[in-house]
């Protein structure tokens, strides 16, 4: 909903897909949103371009849905920040979910790779 | 909502910690504490958006926003007093009339029986080229009930006013005599004791059913009732249960007090063809159709009816073939006399609805302008203009439903006015009309409509209103509205005045009904009478005994103080009672069954005295005319007419067809017709018998005084009373009326469509002034500088008072001219409800409109006057 105009040239998130990535980021244990928002971004070598801000309401969904508990502690440089990690039910959801992705992904790419076979 | 609901200020905390947190990761990176603050924000995006976002999630949205409406919607009303009062008492108003008709159609039209699965019940009636004439006769219901494979069970029934005697009082009560399986046949279970069975038929011993509101009423609901006996026609029967509340017979309007069981044996005694029953009722087995078992029934009726000796013209009239009527709704009498002029009033009502809301639209509209300042701000601080449209909507809804509660309180009284008008005359209507849930669902359904319908169009326009614009020409925008807006709310005007003008010539139309009816000669006096059913003990049968007794009675009544005349007949005009039967005349040859038909009043002496009946020749009866004497008949105009033509009918005689009756009248008198069961209807046919010779000892007789003074009747009640009861400890005395409330109670579908028409009718006049005058003051206030300017420029007050006069001439000429087809084609629907009135009638739509016309000058008069009392000076000054 940012207003921002995205100039640059990396992709915009898919709707539906922020779950996926945020469940993924906390397979490797607690994080809090400023350190999911960072991981996300890194992970995919900067080609994401998250808006930090919408990161909170997809958080809010999640931990909703019971896929992750979140609670306050401290960060590594002595901040206060709430630190989210994944339930059991959200791991569970995590393998589902990653194989659908793969899924569409696979599907996807045959269908391109048609396309500019036949080009 | 099931989790743990996270605090606002927790989510706030969040984000804080992560732009801390981020801010100190750009800063890491090197850039200095601002620029990182920056870049963290901008990384963020839309915090309060994301906050916003937060605080939805967290909540029923819609709800909390319906509370956020609501709130502001009865700030901004309570801000404006006035105009909430006078929307509100509108829509009370409107909704109260619509509530209130609707509890009258749904306790006479909608409402079923309350007995098991009403849908599987049907009537078995007679029918011929004439309509439906009732149940056949009591043998063939016999073979109908035996022969038949369609039914799960068939009974038959037959009420009337029962005299009985409790503790050797003698009391009327609303009875019935049904089959020992009617209750089984409608699937009721006692509320006490047992209700009938099968074998009780047999009366033997002879038993009681009595209903839960006459338990309560006679019994005070008192358990010991099993038991009790009462005795009818010299007959003792036992009382053993009491019907279920809510079941108060098959005939809506007049609730039962007792069932008996049909004796069959004994009444197959008699001449089986003449029991009377009023209603064959049946069950349906599941699964058959109406049509198989109106098949199956009509193939046994018509082999009874092959060796019945009725005329084959008749046969064909009335008697031709069975038919099976869906029976949910009970005895369809009151249905059929009601359903039209009910839903003629429903549609009156609905009319002065639409003029309500109407009238609450163009309202609105003016109170738009004066928002639009408001709504501007609103706009312009981020609501969404769906939200402001939602809320505007809300805010109708609420001032609809502030005037609908009152309303509901308004039909409530509405509905006991109806309900004592019903309850007027010998045989008072009950209608059990109640507020209940249907009502309640329909008056919400019509509130919630009727406030969509005047809100829609205020809200569309609130839709388009332009922010800046709104908030720069301040509270009173003064040229946001465009001309489609201004035609809009002078066609609302046009609109209410075309729908006043079909309201009121409908009233009008009904009024004049009424009016013309009163003024028919029903060929009797109608006032300074009146009249009272006395029965007899059993006893008094026999023809000696029966003589007398009136003898008696006579003596006593005239000998009273202030009784100028009295007589006693077996009924009187419109009182709802009948006799008749098939004349024979010398030299007179009936083409048809019909031809022969002749009523037949056994009267008194004094009986044409005291109604003011006059006589037209030869002599009226005499106290000579005892059963010793010459058996004589006096007939009225159209007997003579018809049976005699121009010959003189004196002298000449009279016999009847019937069977044991072989005796001849001769004819001694000429009287003048009379209205009979109605006052629509031509005079019919009748010839009058002496009581002393009579042929049938009714045991239920009309006795009629004629007070010497004026208005004197009911005044001569309790001294007639007790002297009746000196004559008789036995009598029954009932169904007292003056002529002057008989004559009323059979006007009054005509009293309750002409009542409530012209009070709509008026309401429907001040809804549409108000409303004239609400936009015509209104235009004036937006319009103040523009007359200004015209008189700085040399318009005179005159000029500018003509121009709002001509305005709002335009409009009600406009709704006149749309309304007229309109009120034509009413007039010509409402044919059969109206007397005397047609739809050519000019000076019906004349007065009408002459009346609006007038109405809609003076209330332009007003704003006509302050447009032009305006001071140019000032008016210009404000701009």
């Amino acid at each position: 909903m940012s207003t921002k105009p995205a100039k640059d040239d990396r992709l915009l998130l898919l709707q539906g897909t922020l779950d996926l990535l945020i469940l993924r980021t906390l397979l490797f244990g607690k994080e809090h949103g400023q350190g999911i928002a960072r991981a996300i971004q890194a992970a995919s070598g900067d080609e994401l371009l998250v808006d930090h801000g919408s990161l909170y309401p997809a958080l809010q969904r999640l931990e909703k849905k019971g896929w992750v508990a979140a609670g306050w502690g401290t960060s590594g440089n002595n901040r206060r920040a709430r630190f989210y990690r994944l339930t059991a039910s959200g791991k569970k959801q995590l393998t589902s979910e990653t194989r659908q992705w793969e899924r569409i992904v696979a599907a996807v790419g045959r269908v391109l790779t048609v396309e500019f076979s036949a080009d | 909502m099931w989790f743990q609901r996270r605090r606002d200020d927790d989510f706030h905390n969040e984000i804080q910690s992560h732009l801390r947190l981020e801010t100190d990761r750009l800063m890491a990176d090197g850039l200095s504490a601002h620029e990182a603050e920056e870049a963290a924000r901008r990384a963020f995006g839309n915090i309060s958006m994301a906050r916003q976002k937060f605080y939805e999630s967290q909540r029923w949205m819609w709800f909390e926003q319906l509370l956020q409406d609501l709130r502001y919607g009865a700030r901004s009303l309570r801000k404006a007093p006035i105009f909430t009062a006078a929307v509100a008492v509108t829509i009370a108003l409107g909704v109260g009339a619509n509530a209130a008709v609707f509890t009258l159609i749904d306790a006479v039209l909608l409402r079923s029986l309350p007995v098991q699965s009403p849908k599987e019940l049907v009537f078995l009636e007679m029918a011929g080229t004439e309509g439906t004439s009732g149940p056949p006769a009591y043998p063939c219901f016999l073979r109908l009930r035996t022969e038949t494979d369609a039914f799960q069970g068939a009974a038959a029934f037959a009420s009337d006013e029962l005299r009985v005697e409790i503790d050797g009082k003698p009391e009327q009560i609303m009875g019935q005599v049904a089959s020992g399986n009617y209750f089984d046949v409608l699937g009721l279970k006692p509320a006490l004791g047992r209700l009938l069975k099968e074998n009780d038929e047999r009366l033997n011993p002879p038993v009681a059913v009595v209903s839960d509101r006459y338990w309560r009423r006679r019994f005070q609901g008192d358990p010991a009732v099993i038991g009790k006996t009462l005795s009818f026609r010299g007959q003792t029967f036992t009382i053993v249960g009491v019907t279920p509340p809510s079941f108060l017979g098959l005939q809506p309007g007049s609730p039962l007090d007792i069932t008996l069981p049909i004796g069959i044996e004994r009444e197959l005694q008699r001449d089986s063809t003449s029991i009377w029953l009023q209603g064959i009722i049946a069950r349906l087995k599941p699964g058959v159709a109406g049509a198989k078992a109106q098949a199956e029934s009509n193939a046994i009726f018509r082999s009874f009816m092959a060796d019945s000796r009725y005329p084959a013209d008749l046969v064909a009239q009335h008697f031709s073939r069975l038919q099976v009527l869906p029976a949910a709704h009970g005895v369809d009498a009151l249905r059929r006399r009601f359903s039209r002029p009910l839903y003629a009033l429903m549609s009156v009502a609905a009319l002065v609805l639409l003029l309500a809301v109407a009238n609450i639209a163009n309202l609105l509209m003016a109170r738009g302008f004066r928002r639009a300042g408001e709504l501007g701000i609103r706009l312009a601080t981020g609501a969404g203009r769906a939200r402001i449209v939602r809320q505007l909507l809300t805010e109708t809804v609420l001032l609809f439903s502030l005037g609908a509660l009152p309303g509901l309180v308004l039909a409530g009284w509405g509905v006991r006015l109806m309900e004592g008008f019903f309850q007027e005359g010998r045989r008072p209507i009950s209608i059990e009309a109640v507020l209940d849930g249907r009502v309640l669902a329909f008056s919400l359904t019509v509130t919630l409509l009727a406030a969509l319908l005047a809100g829609l169009f205020p809200a569309w326009r609130a839709m388009r209103i332009d922010p800046v614009r709104a908030i720069k020409e301040g509270g009173e925008s003064r040229t946001g509205e465009s001309r489609g807006t201004a035609l809009f709310t002078q066609a609302l005007v046009a609109f209410q005045v075309g729908l006043s003008l079909v309201l009121l010539v409908g009233a009008g139309a009904f009024v004049r009904t009424l009016s013309n009816l009163h003024h028919i000669d029903p060929g009797f006096r109608n006032e300074d009478v009146l009249t009272l059913s006395i029965q007899v003990p059993e006893k008094f049968s026999e023809p000696d005994k029966y003589a007398a007794i009136w003898n008696r009675v006579l003596e006593v009544v005239r000998t009273m103080p202030g009784v100028r005349a009295s007589a006693v007949s077996t009924f009187t005009p419109l009182s709802g009672r009948d006799r008749g039967g098939l004349v024979k005349i010398h030299g007179y040859e009936p083409l048809s069954t019909e031809d022969g038909v002749i009523h037949i009043n056994q009267v008194s002496e004094g009986y044409f005295e005291s109604l003011g009946i006059s006589l037209l020749r030869g002599r009226v009866f005499t106290d000579g005319d005892t059963a010793s004497a010459a058996k004589v008949a006096l007939i009225n105009e159209s007997a003579a007419r018809k049976f005699f033509g121009k010959r003189n009918p004196i002298g000449e005689s009279l016999e009847f067809v019937r069977k044991r009756d072989d005796r001849s009248y001769r004819i001694v008198g000429v009287v003048e017709d009379t209205k009979h069961m109605n006052l629509r209807e031509a005079s019919a046919r009748f010839a009058f018998l002496p009581i002393r010779q009579a042929r049938d000892a009714e045991q239920r007789v009309t006795l009629v005084v004629a007070p010497i003074q004026s208005n004197g009747e009911m005044a001569l009640l309790s001294s007639i009373r007790s002297g009746l009861l000196k004559v008789n400890r036995g009598f029954l005395i009932s169904d007292v009326i003056s002529m002057r409330r008989q004559l009323d109670s059979t006007l009054l579908t005509e009293r309750l469509l002409s009542g409530l028409s012209s009070a709509f009718g008026v309401l429907a006049l001040i809804l549409a002034s108000v409303g004239l005058y609400g936009v015509l003051s209104y235009q004036v206030g937006r319009q103040h500088q523009a007359i200004g300017i015209r008189m700085a420029l040399g318009a005179t007050p005159f000029l500018v008072a003509r121009s709002v006069l001509r305005q709002s001439a335009w409009m009600i000429a406009i709704g006149l001219l749309a309304g007229l087809p309109f009120a034509v084609w009413e007039v010509r629907t409402a044919a059969t409800m109206l007397w005397g009135v047609k739809a050519s009638d000019l000076f019906l739509y004349l007065a009408s409109a002459g009346l609006l016309c007038f109405v809609g000058i003076v209330s332009a008069l007003l704003p006509a006057r302050r447009a032009a009392g305006v001071e140019p000076a000032t008016a210009l000054r404000r701009v």
